[in-house]
């Protein structure tokens, strides 16, 4: 079983394998306890700063406790605002377009979908389904020139791994 | 009274003094961190982590006697991929797709060399300090910190080795101080002597069997789009039109930058079909922003906070040749 767990991990398992095997995990409290732990052991062998999921209390007490780690601090207006719900940021994104209509004279085409903008500091981030497909290409064009350049964003033809990870632990 | 103004003045100028001499050593950390980065010799294994994603690749770097740089990066995880460099020089060998690309390096960067060689522009944008000392990869860091001086950008945390000045680790920090992507050696040997046979690659690429892309020089050419207007230090590094796999039309992209980040604006002709979505989206810690302008759909992403690639979104309009 833990061999079987840790070869999922490498994507050493073939298909059926893994789904067996993932379903196993999601139902049974002990491979799944197995599986955040070497998840776990994973992590802290690369070194990396993301831990997996059950470990992000610890992770934020560190960040807090961590001297290297310094960035602007946002306002107490905007962590409130990023609480407020969906409702609440579209009618608040719709006196924005009020505004903003005003501020910027007649809008380009399209002015009801820009609905989604939100007034400055209150960011509202709003995925839109139709633009996951494109925004991918866009994404490994965009790594290939961007100055910190990464291998992931090499060959347009390589397929991005998928992590199982997170999903199946839950 | 004279006696007070004066020492009240000097009151006042020994921390203004203490904060430009900090500044100062950040800036100097900085110098350090790029030189090293092209003329040490090193080799390691080095993460890159973005959103839920960790990429492992391993790097040798090698100065000859010449001055010529050698590099050689294997990617540890997923499909094979390996880029031989030589100077400017790239090729990027593909074994899954029998693929060689070759290619001018067209002055980008890749860890651990990130930083601009005009480090004075990163001192613009951002507040450039001293901060303490860290561990990473066995190695004894000093930890150097560069605050956003607007909301247009992300943080950085930098840390170089004490001795050589080689950055082994590199965190970038949105606004929740959340890591937006970092770069960390896991292990790393810096100087002594590298065997030249670690630099050649490990694919013959035969002619025949393997595929020869010749990648030009991507050239900034006038495509009739411009961006009113960018955020401060945000330049215009790259301007062309380019076929982007997934996409039919021709795409015209352009690329700004800080020097540590880049900000990507794709424009491409709407279609009859679909209708024109705006909106904002992210993608691990990369900010989308989408809109339509003049029958095309203009798309603004990169590693920076919502407000910039709202900005620059904004801002994109045709202009016409």
């Amino acid at each position: 079983m833990t061999v079987e767990i840790s070869e999922l991990m490498d994507g050493e398992l073939d298909a059926a394998a893994a789904e067996t095997l993932v379903a196993r995990i999601s139902r049974d409290p002990i491979p799944r306890e197995d599986w955040a732990l070497y998840h776990l052991i994973g992590d802290t062998l690369r070194g990396a700063a993301y831990y997996s999921p059950a470990l992000a209390p610890e992770v934020s007490s560190r960040i807090a406790r961590e001297p290297a780690v310094l960035a602007p601090r946002r306002g107490p207006r905007v962590s409130k605002a990023a609480r407020w719900g969906l409702s609440a940021a579209a009618s608040l994104a719709a006196v924005a377009v009020v505004a903003w209509m005003g501020l910027r004279g007649p809008l380009e085409p399209g002015p009801a979908q820009m609905a989604t903008l939100a007034p400055a500091g209150t960011p509202v981030p709003q995925p839109a389904p139709a633009m996951t497909s494109a925004v991918n290409d866009y994404l490994v064009a965009h790594q290939e020139y961007s100055p910190r350049f990464a291998m992931q964003g090499l060959a347009p033809a390589v397929q991005t791994v998928a992590f199982p990870a997170e999903g199946a632990a839950r | 009274m004279k006696f007070l103004v004066a020492a009240a003045l000097m009151f006042a100028a020994v921390p203004a003094l203490a904060v430009d001499s900090a500044a100062g050593e950040g800036i100097k950390w900085l110098e350090r961190m790029g030189s090293a980065a092209r003329s040490q010799n090193f080799s390691g294994t080095f993460v890159y982590q973005q959103g839920n994603r960790v990429d492992t690749s391993r790097i040798t770097h090698y100065v000859d006697d010449g001055g010529n740089e050698l590099e050689k990066l294997e990617s540890l995880d997923g499909p094979e991929r390996e880029i031989i460099r030589r100077n400017d020089e790239v090729r990027c060998y593909i074994p899954g797709s029998k693929l060689l690309k070759v290619e001018k390096r067209r002055g980008r960067k890749a860890f651990p060399d990130l930083l601009p060689e005009q480090v004075s522009a990163v001192a613009e944008h951002y507040r450039v300090r001293l901060g303490g000392r860290e561990r990473v990869a066995g190695i004894e860091c000093q930890i150097v910190i560069l605050e956003p001086k607007d909301d247009m950008r992300y943080g950085h945390t930098l840390c170089a080795d004490r001795d050589s000045g080689l950055l082994v680790k590199a965190v970038m920090l949105d606004e929740n101080r959340q890591v937006v992507e970092q770069f960390s050696f896991t292990q790393v040997i810096i100087g002594g002597v590298i065997d030249p046979a670690h630099l050649k690659p490990r694919f013959a690429a035969t002619p025949g069997e393997w595929r020869e892309e010749r990648l030009a020089p991507p050239v900034i050419s006038e495509t009739g789009w411009s961006i009113a207007n960018s955020p401060p230090g945000f330049k215009k590094v790259m301007e062309m039109k380019r076929a982007i796999p997934g996409k039919g039309a021709e795409v015209t992209h352009i690329v700004l930058s800080d020097g540590l980040v880049a900000v990507s604006v794709f424009i491409e002709p709407l279609g009859g079909d679909k209708p024109p979505r705006s909106g904002f989206s992210r993608r691990g810690g990369v900010n989308v922003f989408a809109r339509p302008v003049s029958e095309h759909m203009v798309t603004v992403l990169g590693e920076t906070p919502v407000s910039t690639v709202q900005l620059i979104g904004n801002s994109v309009s045709y202009s016409g040749r």
